[in-house]
Protein backbone atom coordinates (compact mmCIF):
# COMPACT_ATOMS: atom_id res chain seq x y z
CA UNK A 1 0.00 0.00 0.00
CA UNK A 2 2.90 2.34 0.68
CA UNK A 3 3.69 2.52 -3.03
CA UNK A 4 0.14 3.71 -3.70
CA UNK A 5 0.25 6.05 -0.74
CA UNK A 6 3.37 7.67 -2.13
CA UNK A 7 1.83 8.06 -5.59
CA UNK A 8 -1.54 9.40 -4.37
CA UNK A 9 0.10 11.55 -1.67
CA UNK A 10 2.53 13.19 -4.08
CA UNK A 11 -0.26 13.76 -6.58
CA UNK A 12 -2.42 15.38 -3.92
CA UNK A 13 0.38 17.57 -2.57
CA UNK A 14 1.32 18.51 -6.12
CA UNK A 15 -2.24 19.68 -6.78
CA UNK A 16 -2.24 21.71 -3.55
CA UNK A 17 1.08 23.35 -4.36
CA UNK A 18 -0.12 24.15 -7.89
CA UNK A 19 -3.36 25.68 -6.57
CA UNK A 20 -1.43 27.71 -4.03
CA UNK A 21 0.87 29.05 -6.76
CA UNK A 22 -2.07 29.68 -9.10
CA UNK A 23 -4.03 31.59 -6.43
CA UNK A 24 -0.98 33.60 -5.43
CA UNK A 25 -0.68 34.78 -9.02
CA UNK A 26 -4.32 35.82 -9.01
CA UNK A 27 -4.12 37.76 -5.75
CA UNK A 28 -3.98 41.40 -6.81
CA UNK A 29 -5.27 43.09 -3.69
CA UNK A 30 -5.88 42.68 0.01
CA UNK A 31 -9.54 41.96 -0.83
CA UNK A 32 -8.44 39.07 -3.06
CA UNK A 33 -6.26 37.61 -0.30
CA UNK A 34 -8.74 37.92 2.55
CA UNK A 35 -12.14 37.60 0.83
CA UNK A 36 -11.16 35.63 -2.32
CA UNK A 37 -12.43 38.52 -4.45
CA UNK A 38 -15.99 38.13 -3.01
CA UNK A 39 -17.38 36.75 -6.28
CA UNK A 40 -17.78 33.04 -5.70
CA UNK A 41 -20.16 31.23 -8.02
CA UNK A 42 -22.35 28.25 -7.20
CA UNK A 43 -19.88 25.40 -7.75
CA UNK A 44 -16.86 26.86 -5.94
CA UNK A 45 -19.14 28.33 -3.27
CA UNK A 46 -20.90 25.12 -2.39
CA UNK A 47 -17.73 23.04 -2.50
CA UNK A 48 -15.81 25.38 -0.22
CA UNK A 49 -18.76 25.61 2.18
CA UNK A 50 -19.20 21.82 2.19
CA UNK A 51 -15.52 21.00 2.55
CA UNK A 52 -15.24 23.46 5.42
CA UNK A 53 -18.31 22.00 7.10
CA UNK A 54 -17.44 18.33 6.61
CA UNK A 55 -14.08 17.31 7.87
CA UNK A 56 -12.18 14.58 9.66
CA UNK A 57 -15.14 14.77 12.00
CA UNK A 58 -17.25 13.36 9.16
CA UNK A 59 -14.87 10.78 7.73
CA UNK A 60 -13.57 9.46 11.07
CA UNK A 61 -16.08 10.64 13.64
CA UNK A 62 -19.38 9.80 11.99
CA UNK A 63 -18.60 6.14 11.14
CA UNK A 64 -17.54 5.63 14.74
CA UNK A 65 -20.59 7.50 16.03
CA UNK A 66 -23.00 5.33 14.00
CA UNK A 67 -21.06 2.19 14.96
CA UNK A 68 -21.68 2.97 18.61
CA UNK A 69 -25.07 4.73 18.53
CA UNK A 70 -26.75 3.24 15.44
CA UNK A 71 -29.20 4.77 12.97
CA UNK A 72 -29.90 7.87 15.13
CA UNK A 73 -26.53 9.21 13.88
CA UNK A 74 -28.38 10.35 10.76
CA UNK A 75 -30.69 12.53 12.78
CA UNK A 76 -27.80 13.89 14.82
CA UNK A 77 -26.01 15.30 11.78
CA UNK A 78 -27.87 15.03 8.46
CA UNK A 79 -31.24 16.24 9.74
CA UNK A 80 -29.53 19.08 11.61
CA UNK A 81 -27.76 20.03 8.39
CA UNK A 82 -31.18 20.13 6.70
CA UNK A 83 -32.25 22.73 9.28
CA UNK A 84 -28.98 24.59 8.78
CA UNK A 85 -29.39 25.02 5.02
CA UNK A 86 -32.95 26.26 5.50
CA UNK A 87 -31.66 28.87 7.95
CA UNK A 88 -28.98 30.00 5.46
CA UNK A 89 -31.64 31.40 3.11
CA UNK A 90 -32.82 33.84 5.78
CA UNK A 91 -29.58 34.44 7.68
CA UNK A 92 -27.49 34.85 4.54
CA UNK A 93 -29.85 37.53 3.28
CA UNK A 94 -29.74 39.39 6.62
CA UNK A 95 -25.96 39.21 6.79
CA UNK A 96 -25.38 40.31 3.21
CA UNK A 97 -27.87 43.16 3.61
CA UNK A 98 -26.03 44.36 6.70
CA UNK A 99 -22.56 44.18 5.18
CA UNK A 100 -23.78 46.04 2.11
CA UNK A 101 -23.92 49.14 4.33
CA UNK A 102 -21.02 48.33 6.68
CA UNK A 103 -17.54 47.25 5.54
CA UNK A 104 -17.14 43.54 6.37
CA UNK A 105 -13.96 42.94 8.33
CA UNK A 106 -15.13 39.77 10.06
CA UNK A 107 -17.97 39.02 12.45
CA UNK A 108 -16.16 40.42 15.53
CA UNK A 109 -15.74 43.78 13.89
CA UNK A 110 -19.31 43.66 12.53
CA UNK A 111 -20.72 43.08 16.03
CA UNK A 112 -18.67 46.00 17.35
CA UNK A 113 -20.17 48.24 14.71
CA UNK A 114 -23.74 46.97 15.13
CA UNK A 115 -23.82 47.19 18.92
CA UNK A 116 -21.48 50.17 19.19
CA UNK A 117 -19.66 48.31 21.97
CA UNK A 118 -16.08 47.08 21.61
CA UNK A 119 -16.74 44.22 24.01
CA UNK A 120 -19.32 42.67 21.64
CA UNK A 121 -16.48 41.92 19.20
CA UNK A 122 -14.06 40.80 21.91
CA UNK A 123 -16.68 38.44 23.33
CA UNK A 124 -17.34 36.87 19.92
CA UNK A 125 -13.63 36.49 19.32
CA UNK A 126 -13.15 34.91 22.74
CA UNK A 127 -15.97 32.43 22.02
CA UNK A 128 -14.63 31.34 18.65
CA UNK A 129 -11.06 31.14 19.95
CA UNK A 130 -11.98 29.06 22.97
CA UNK A 131 -14.19 26.67 20.97
CA UNK A 132 -12.63 26.59 17.50
CA UNK A 133 -8.98 26.08 18.39
CA UNK A 134 -9.82 22.84 20.27
CA UNK A 135 -12.04 21.83 17.35
CA UNK A 136 -9.18 22.27 14.89
CA UNK A 137 -6.91 20.47 17.35
CA UNK A 138 -9.11 17.40 17.76
CA UNK A 139 -9.32 16.95 14.01
CA UNK A 140 -5.58 17.17 13.61
CA UNK A 141 -5.06 14.82 16.52
CA UNK A 142 -7.69 12.38 15.27
CA UNK A 143 -5.98 12.02 11.92
CA UNK A 144 -2.46 12.04 13.39
CA UNK A 145 -3.25 9.32 15.94
CA UNK A 146 -4.81 7.22 13.23
CA UNK A 147 -1.77 7.67 10.98
CA UNK A 148 0.61 6.83 13.82
CA UNK A 149 -1.27 3.57 14.47
CA UNK A 150 -1.76 2.74 10.81
CA UNK A 151 1.88 3.32 9.88
CA UNK A 152 3.63 2.05 12.99
CA UNK A 153 6.42 0.61 10.84
CA UNK A 154 7.43 4.12 9.74
CA UNK A 155 8.03 5.15 13.38
CA UNK A 156 6.57 8.61 12.84
CA UNK A 157 5.02 9.90 16.10
CA UNK A 158 1.55 11.54 16.11
CA UNK A 159 2.98 15.00 16.81
CA UNK A 160 5.08 14.83 13.66
CA UNK A 161 2.04 13.88 11.57
CA UNK A 162 0.21 16.84 13.20
CA UNK A 163 3.09 19.13 12.33
CA UNK A 164 2.94 17.92 8.73
CA UNK A 165 -0.79 18.69 8.44
CA UNK A 166 -0.46 22.14 10.00
CA UNK A 167 2.66 22.86 7.94
CA UNK A 168 0.86 22.24 4.64
CA UNK A 169 -2.16 24.25 5.74
CA UNK A 170 0.11 27.19 6.54
CA UNK A 171 2.02 26.79 3.30
CA UNK A 172 -0.89 27.19 0.93
CA UNK A 173 -3.11 29.46 3.00
CA UNK A 174 -0.37 32.01 3.68
CA UNK A 175 0.68 31.97 0.04
CA UNK A 176 -2.65 32.29 -1.74
CA UNK A 177 -4.99 33.46 1.04
CA UNK A 178 -8.68 32.56 1.02
CA UNK A 179 -8.62 31.95 -2.72
CA UNK A 180 -6.07 29.15 -2.30
CA UNK A 181 -8.22 27.72 0.51
CA UNK A 182 -11.32 27.83 -1.67
CA UNK A 183 -9.58 26.02 -4.55
CA UNK A 184 -8.08 23.48 -2.15
CA UNK A 185 -11.54 22.99 -0.63
CA UNK A 186 -12.85 22.10 -4.05
CA UNK A 187 -10.29 19.31 -4.39
CA UNK A 188 -10.70 18.22 -0.77
CA UNK A 189 -14.52 18.18 -0.87
CA UNK A 190 -14.56 16.17 -4.09
CA UNK A 191 -11.99 13.71 -2.69
CA UNK A 192 -13.98 13.33 0.51
CA UNK A 193 -17.20 12.53 -1.34
CA UNK A 194 -15.62 10.01 -3.72
CA UNK A 195 -13.57 8.26 -1.05
CA UNK A 196 -16.38 7.96 1.47
CA UNK A 197 -18.64 6.40 -1.19
CA UNK A 198 -16.01 3.93 -2.41
CA UNK A 199 -15.40 2.75 1.16
CA UNK A 200 -19.11 2.81 2.03
CA UNK A 201 -20.00 0.60 -0.95
CA UNK A 202 -17.07 -1.75 -0.21
CA UNK A 203 -18.31 -2.08 3.40
CA UNK A 204 -21.86 -2.74 2.17
CA UNK A 205 -20.62 -5.52 -0.12
CA UNK A 206 -18.61 -7.01 2.75
CA UNK A 207 -21.78 -7.14 4.85
CA UNK A 208 -23.57 -9.10 2.13
CA UNK A 209 -25.71 -6.24 0.77
CA UNK A 210 -28.44 -3.92 1.96
CA UNK A 211 -30.96 -6.40 3.41
CA UNK A 212 -28.32 -8.56 5.01
CA UNK A 213 -26.75 -5.51 6.66
CA UNK A 214 -29.93 -4.71 8.62
CA UNK A 215 -30.48 -8.39 9.49
CA UNK A 216 -26.95 -8.63 10.89
CA UNK A 217 -27.34 -5.37 12.81
CA UNK A 218 -30.54 -6.67 14.39
CA UNK A 219 -28.78 -9.88 15.40
CA UNK A 220 -25.78 -8.01 16.80
CA UNK A 221 -27.71 -5.43 18.79
CA UNK A 222 -31.28 -4.46 17.95
CA UNK A 223 -30.90 -1.16 19.81
CA UNK A 224 -28.68 0.04 16.91
CA UNK A 225 -31.80 0.19 14.73
CA UNK A 226 -33.66 2.79 16.77
CA UNK A 227 -33.19 5.80 18.99
CA UNK A 228 -31.82 6.46 21.57
CA UNK A 229 -29.31 3.77 20.52
CA UNK A 230 -27.48 1.14 22.58
CA UNK A 231 -25.98 3.67 25.01
CA UNK A 232 -29.16 5.72 25.35
CA UNK A 233 -27.37 8.91 24.20
CA UNK A 234 -29.63 9.99 21.33
CA UNK A 235 -32.58 11.21 23.37
CA UNK A 236 -34.86 14.09 22.31
CA UNK A 237 -33.10 16.74 24.49
CA UNK A 238 -29.67 15.67 23.18
CA UNK A 239 -30.84 15.68 19.56
CA UNK A 240 -32.67 19.01 19.88
CA UNK A 241 -29.59 20.59 21.50
CA UNK A 242 -27.45 19.19 18.67
CA UNK A 243 -29.93 20.40 16.05
CA UNK A 244 -29.77 23.99 17.35
CA UNK A 245 -25.98 23.91 17.74
CA UNK A 246 -25.41 22.57 14.21
CA UNK A 247 -28.08 24.77 12.62
CA UNK A 248 -26.33 27.81 14.12
CA UNK A 249 -22.90 26.98 12.65
CA UNK A 250 -23.13 29.41 9.67
CA UNK A 251 -24.38 32.11 12.04
CA UNK A 252 -21.75 31.69 14.71
CA UNK A 253 -18.64 30.29 13.04
CA UNK A 254 -16.73 32.88 11.00
CA UNK A 255 -15.27 30.50 8.42
CA UNK A 256 -18.82 29.79 7.22
CA UNK A 257 -20.34 33.27 7.72
CA UNK A 258 -17.51 34.60 5.55
CA UNK A 259 -18.42 32.12 2.81
CA UNK A 260 -21.95 33.50 2.71
CA UNK A 261 -20.59 37.02 2.32
CA UNK A 262 -18.16 36.15 -0.48
CA UNK A 263 -20.79 34.51 -2.69
CA UNK A 264 -21.34 36.43 -5.93
CA UNK A 265 -24.98 37.26 -5.18
CA UNK A 266 -28.06 36.11 -3.24
CA UNK A 267 -29.16 33.86 -6.09
CA UNK A 268 -25.87 31.94 -6.02
CA UNK A 269 -26.01 31.79 -2.21
CA UNK A 270 -29.53 30.32 -2.21
CA UNK A 271 -28.58 27.68 -4.75
CA UNK A 272 -25.46 26.96 -2.75
CA UNK A 273 -27.59 26.28 0.36
CA UNK A 274 -29.63 23.66 -1.51
CA UNK A 275 -26.48 22.08 -2.94
CA UNK A 276 -24.91 21.89 0.54
CA UNK A 277 -28.07 20.13 1.77
CA UNK A 278 -27.72 17.48 -0.94
CA UNK A 279 -23.99 17.20 -0.35
CA UNK A 280 -24.64 16.65 3.37
CA UNK A 281 -26.98 13.75 2.66
CA UNK A 282 -24.61 12.28 0.09
CA UNK A 283 -21.59 12.44 2.35
CA UNK A 284 -23.26 11.31 5.59
CA UNK A 285 -25.12 8.30 4.19
CA UNK A 286 -22.00 6.22 3.38
CA UNK A 287 -20.50 7.07 6.79
CA UNK A 288 -23.47 5.21 8.28
CA UNK A 289 -22.69 2.18 6.10
CA UNK A 290 -19.09 2.22 7.33
CA UNK A 291 -20.36 2.56 10.90
CA UNK A 292 -22.75 -0.37 10.52
CA UNK A 293 -19.90 -2.43 9.10
CA UNK A 294 -17.96 -1.61 12.27
CA UNK A 295 -20.92 -2.44 14.51
CA UNK A 296 -21.10 -5.90 12.95
CA UNK A 297 -17.39 -6.66 12.64
CA UNK A 298 -15.62 -4.54 15.25
CA UNK A 299 -18.14 -3.76 17.99
CA UNK A 300 -15.56 -3.75 20.79
CA UNK A 301 -12.62 -2.07 19.03
CA UNK A 302 -11.42 1.41 19.98
CA UNK A 303 -12.32 4.27 17.62
CA UNK A 304 -8.81 4.38 16.12
CA UNK A 305 -8.62 0.58 15.69
CA UNK A 306 -12.00 0.48 13.98
CA UNK A 307 -11.21 3.36 11.61
CA UNK A 308 -7.81 1.85 10.80
CA UNK A 309 -9.42 -1.46 9.87
CA UNK A 310 -12.55 -0.18 8.11
CA UNK A 311 -10.86 2.56 6.09
CA UNK A 312 -7.50 0.97 5.35
CA UNK A 313 -6.71 -2.59 6.37
CA UNK A 314 -9.95 -4.11 5.04
CA UNK A 315 -9.70 -2.20 1.76
CA UNK A 316 -7.56 -2.81 -1.30
CA UNK A 317 -4.16 -1.02 -1.22
CA UNK A 318 -5.21 1.68 -3.66
CA UNK A 319 -8.46 2.47 -1.78
CA UNK A 320 -6.55 2.44 1.50
CA UNK A 321 -4.08 4.95 0.06
CA UNK A 322 -6.94 7.18 -1.11
CA UNK A 323 -8.53 6.89 2.35
CA UNK A 324 -5.34 8.12 4.06
CA UNK A 325 -5.09 11.06 1.68
CA UNK A 326 -8.82 11.66 2.13
CA UNK A 327 -8.30 11.92 5.87
CA UNK A 328 -5.43 14.34 5.36
CA UNK A 329 -7.66 16.34 3.02
CA UNK A 330 -10.59 16.31 5.43
CA UNK A 331 -8.49 17.52 8.35
CA UNK A 332 -6.86 20.22 6.25
CA UNK A 333 -10.03 21.51 4.60
CA UNK A 334 -11.55 22.46 7.93
CA UNK A 335 -8.36 23.46 9.71
CA UNK A 336 -7.27 25.86 6.95
CA UNK A 337 -10.60 27.71 6.87
CA UNK A 338 -10.91 27.95 10.64
CA UNK A 339 -7.35 29.14 11.19
CA UNK A 340 -7.67 31.68 8.39
CA UNK A 341 -11.02 32.89 9.76
CA UNK A 342 -9.55 33.27 13.25
CA UNK A 343 -6.70 35.29 11.77
CA UNK A 344 -9.13 37.48 9.87
CA UNK A 345 -11.29 38.03 12.96
CA UNK A 346 -8.26 39.16 14.97
CA UNK A 347 -7.20 41.46 12.16
CA UNK A 348 -10.69 43.00 12.13
CA UNK A 349 -10.34 43.89 15.80
CA UNK A 350 -6.99 45.62 15.35
CA UNK A 351 -6.31 49.23 14.47
CA UNK A 352 -6.28 50.66 10.96
CA UNK A 353 -2.51 50.30 10.45
CA UNK A 354 -2.33 46.63 11.48
CA UNK A 355 -5.46 45.93 9.46
CA UNK A 356 -3.94 47.17 6.24
CA UNK A 357 -1.01 44.78 6.43
CA UNK A 358 -1.27 41.19 5.26
CA UNK A 359 1.57 40.31 7.62
CA UNK A 360 -0.90 40.70 10.49
CA UNK A 361 -3.22 38.00 9.22
CA UNK A 362 -0.31 35.72 8.30
CA UNK A 363 1.16 36.06 11.80
CA UNK A 364 -2.25 35.56 13.40
CA UNK A 365 -2.89 32.38 11.38
CA UNK A 366 0.57 31.13 12.39
CA UNK A 367 -0.17 31.86 16.06
CA UNK A 368 -3.51 30.07 15.97
CA UNK A 369 -1.98 27.12 14.13
CA UNK A 370 0.65 26.84 16.86
CA UNK A 371 -2.09 26.97 19.54
CA UNK A 372 -4.07 24.24 17.76
CA UNK A 373 -0.94 22.12 17.37
CA UNK A 374 -0.17 22.47 21.07
CA UNK A 375 -3.73 21.66 22.06
CA UNK A 376 -3.77 18.62 19.75
CA UNK A 377 -1.06 17.01 21.89
CA UNK A 378 -3.42 16.88 24.87
CA UNK A 379 -6.93 16.45 23.42
CA UNK A 380 -8.99 13.26 23.56
CA UNK A 381 -10.07 11.10 20.60
CA UNK A 382 -13.84 11.48 21.04
CA UNK A 383 -14.18 13.44 17.79
CA UNK A 384 -17.94 13.77 17.48
CA UNK A 385 -18.73 14.58 21.08
CA UNK A 386 -15.91 17.15 21.31
CA UNK A 387 -17.07 18.66 18.01
CA UNK A 388 -20.56 18.90 19.44
CA UNK A 389 -19.22 20.85 22.45
CA UNK A 390 -17.47 23.17 20.01
CA UNK A 391 -20.67 23.70 17.96
CA UNK A 392 -22.77 24.26 21.10
CA UNK A 393 -20.21 26.66 22.58
CA UNK A 394 -20.07 28.92 19.54
CA UNK A 395 -23.86 28.65 19.17
CA UNK A 396 -24.19 30.64 22.43
CA UNK A 397 -23.39 33.75 20.39
CA UNK A 398 -26.22 32.99 17.91
CA UNK A 399 -29.01 35.05 19.55
CA UNK A 400 -26.62 38.01 19.95
CA UNK A 401 -25.69 37.91 16.25
CA UNK A 402 -29.25 37.43 14.98
CA UNK A 403 -30.56 40.25 17.19
CA UNK A 404 -27.91 42.58 15.80
CA UNK A 405 -28.77 41.66 12.22
CA UNK A 406 -32.57 41.77 12.24
CA UNK A 407 -32.82 45.40 13.25
CA UNK A 408 -31.14 48.69 12.52
CA UNK A 409 -32.08 50.11 15.92
CA UNK A 410 -29.43 50.18 18.67
CA UNK A 411 -29.97 47.16 20.93
CA UNK A 412 -28.02 48.23 23.99
CA UNK A 413 -25.50 46.12 25.87
CA UNK A 414 -27.81 43.73 27.76
CA UNK A 415 -27.44 40.82 25.30
CA UNK A 416 -23.66 41.25 25.14
CA UNK A 417 -23.31 40.71 28.88
CA UNK A 418 -25.95 37.98 29.03
CA UNK A 419 -24.16 36.09 26.23
CA UNK A 420 -20.90 36.46 28.15
CA UNK A 421 -22.61 34.98 31.19
CA UNK A 422 -24.03 32.16 29.04
CA UNK A 423 -20.60 31.28 27.64
CA UNK A 424 -19.00 31.30 31.11
CA UNK A 425 -21.83 29.11 32.44
CA UNK A 426 -21.40 26.68 29.55
CA UNK A 427 -17.64 26.50 30.11
CA UNK A 428 -18.04 25.97 33.86
CA UNK A 429 -20.53 23.16 33.17
CA UNK A 430 -18.10 21.49 30.75
CA UNK A 431 -15.42 21.72 33.44
CA UNK A 432 -17.93 20.05 35.85
CA UNK A 433 -18.05 23.07 38.20
CA UNK A 434 -21.75 23.42 37.32
CA UNK A 435 -24.29 20.69 36.49
CA UNK A 436 -24.50 19.53 32.86
CA UNK A 437 -28.29 19.23 33.14
CA UNK A 438 -30.93 21.70 34.28
CA UNK A 439 -34.45 20.36 34.83
CA UNK A 440 -33.90 17.39 32.50
CA UNK A 441 -32.45 19.60 29.73
CA UNK A 442 -28.82 19.65 28.72
CA UNK A 443 -27.07 22.86 29.79
CA UNK A 444 -26.62 23.85 26.13
CA UNK A 445 -30.31 23.56 25.29
CA UNK A 446 -31.22 25.35 28.52
CA UNK A 447 -28.88 28.25 27.68
CA UNK A 448 -30.10 28.41 24.04
CA UNK A 449 -33.66 28.83 25.33
CA UNK A 450 -32.71 31.52 27.88
CA UNK A 451 -30.56 33.47 25.40
CA UNK A 452 -33.15 33.12 22.61
CA UNK A 453 -35.98 34.40 24.82
CA UNK A 454 -33.78 37.21 26.17
CA UNK A 455 -32.92 38.32 22.61
CA UNK A 456 -36.61 38.34 21.70
CA UNK A 457 -37.49 40.36 24.84
CA UNK A 458 -34.61 42.77 24.12
CA UNK A 459 -35.90 43.27 20.58
CA UNK A 460 -39.48 43.96 21.72
CA UNK A 461 -38.39 46.37 24.46
CA UNK A 462 -36.18 48.34 22.08
CA UNK A 463 -38.90 48.36 19.43
CA UNK A 464 -41.45 49.78 21.87
CA UNK A 465 -39.00 52.44 23.03
CA UNK A 466 -39.68 54.05 19.67
CA UNK B 1 -49.21 44.18 -9.49
CA UNK B 2 -45.59 43.69 -8.44
CA UNK B 3 -46.47 44.69 -4.86
CA UNK B 4 -49.23 42.08 -4.72
CA UNK B 5 -46.83 39.45 -6.02
CA UNK B 6 -44.25 40.37 -3.38
CA UNK B 7 -46.90 40.18 -0.68
CA UNK B 8 -48.06 36.77 -1.90
CA UNK B 9 -44.50 35.45 -1.96
CA UNK B 10 -43.98 36.68 1.60
CA UNK B 11 -47.13 34.88 2.76
CA UNK B 12 -46.07 31.63 1.06
CA UNK B 13 -42.61 31.96 2.57
CA UNK B 14 -44.02 32.43 6.06
CA UNK B 15 -46.21 29.38 5.53
CA UNK B 16 -43.15 27.44 4.44
CA UNK B 17 -41.30 28.48 7.61
CA UNK B 18 -44.26 27.21 9.66
CA UNK B 19 -44.30 23.96 7.71
CA UNK B 20 -40.57 23.51 8.28
CA UNK B 21 -41.06 24.09 11.99
CA UNK B 22 -43.80 21.47 11.93
CA UNK B 23 -41.45 18.95 10.25
CA UNK B 24 -38.82 19.65 12.91
CA UNK B 25 -41.30 19.38 15.79
CA UNK B 26 -42.76 16.12 14.47
CA UNK B 27 -39.27 14.71 13.94
CA UNK B 28 -38.37 15.32 17.57
CA UNK B 29 -41.77 14.29 18.92
CA UNK B 30 -42.73 10.86 20.31
CA UNK B 31 -44.43 10.25 16.95
CA UNK B 32 -41.01 9.64 15.40
CA UNK B 33 -38.55 9.29 18.27
CA UNK B 34 -40.01 6.16 19.79
CA UNK B 35 -37.71 4.11 21.99
CA UNK B 36 -36.75 0.79 20.35
CA UNK B 37 -39.27 1.18 17.52
CA UNK B 38 -38.02 -0.56 14.37
CA UNK B 39 -41.23 -1.18 12.41
CA UNK B 40 -42.67 -0.24 9.98
CA UNK B 41 -39.61 -0.55 7.79
CA UNK B 42 -39.15 0.92 4.32
CA UNK B 43 -36.75 -0.77 1.89
CA UNK B 44 -35.57 -2.69 4.96
CA UNK B 45 -34.61 0.55 6.68
CA UNK B 46 -35.74 0.79 10.30
CA UNK B 47 -38.40 3.36 11.17
CA UNK B 48 -36.06 5.92 12.78
CA UNK B 49 -33.77 5.94 9.74
CA UNK B 50 -36.25 6.22 6.87
CA UNK B 51 -38.44 8.80 8.63
CA UNK B 52 -35.40 10.97 9.29
CA UNK B 53 -34.05 10.61 5.78
CA UNK B 54 -37.48 11.64 4.50
CA UNK B 55 -37.62 14.61 6.90
CA UNK B 56 -34.14 15.73 5.76
CA UNK B 57 -35.12 15.53 2.09
CA UNK B 58 -38.23 17.60 2.88
CA UNK B 59 -36.14 20.28 4.64
CA UNK B 60 -33.71 20.51 1.72
CA UNK B 61 -36.64 20.71 -0.72
CA UNK B 62 -38.17 23.48 1.42
CA UNK B 63 -34.81 25.27 1.26
CA UNK B 64 -35.05 25.22 -2.53
CA UNK B 65 -38.62 26.58 -2.43
CA UNK B 66 -37.65 29.22 0.17
CA UNK B 67 -34.84 30.45 -2.08
CA UNK B 68 -37.25 30.69 -5.03
CA UNK B 69 -39.85 32.56 -3.00
CA UNK B 70 -37.35 35.08 -1.66
CA UNK B 71 -36.17 35.75 -5.21
CA UNK B 72 -32.79 36.69 -6.64
CA UNK B 73 -32.46 39.68 -4.33
CA UNK B 74 -33.74 37.84 -1.26
CA UNK B 75 -36.38 40.49 -0.59
CA UNK B 76 -39.38 38.68 -2.21
CA UNK B 77 -39.32 40.92 -5.28
CA UNK B 78 -40.34 38.91 -8.35
CA UNK B 79 -37.49 39.72 -10.70
CA UNK B 80 -36.14 36.20 -11.02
Amino acid sequence: MQKWLLIVGLLYLGILIFLSWYSQRKVKSQEDFIMAGSKLGLILGFMTFSATLFSAFTLMGMPDFSRVHGVGAWMFLAFSDGGMVFLIIWFGYLLRKKVASIEFRGMSSLLQQIYGIKWAGYLYFFAIFIFLVPYVAIQIRGVATFLELGFGNLNIPAWLWSLGIVGFVLLYSSAGGLKAIVYADFVQGTSLLIIVWIIGVACLQNMGGWTEMFSQLALKNEALLSTPGPKGLLTSPFLIGSFIAIMMIPVTQPQLSTRLVIMKDIKAMNKMAVAVGFFAMLVIFPTLLIGFYGAINYPDATAAEFIGKALIKDQSPIIGAFAVIGLFAAAMSTADSQLFALGNELRGLLGEKARKSLITIRLAVLGFAASALLFSLFSSDQLVLLARVSFAGTAMTGPLILLGLITNKPQGSFMVWLTALGIVTFLLAQAKFLPLKVGGLGIDLFLFIILGLAALANYLVMKNKG
Amino acid sequence: MSGTNTKRRRVYYNLLVLLSLLVVIISFSPLVLVKDKVNPTLFNMPFALWTNILATIILVFFTFIAGRLRGDKGDFSSDN
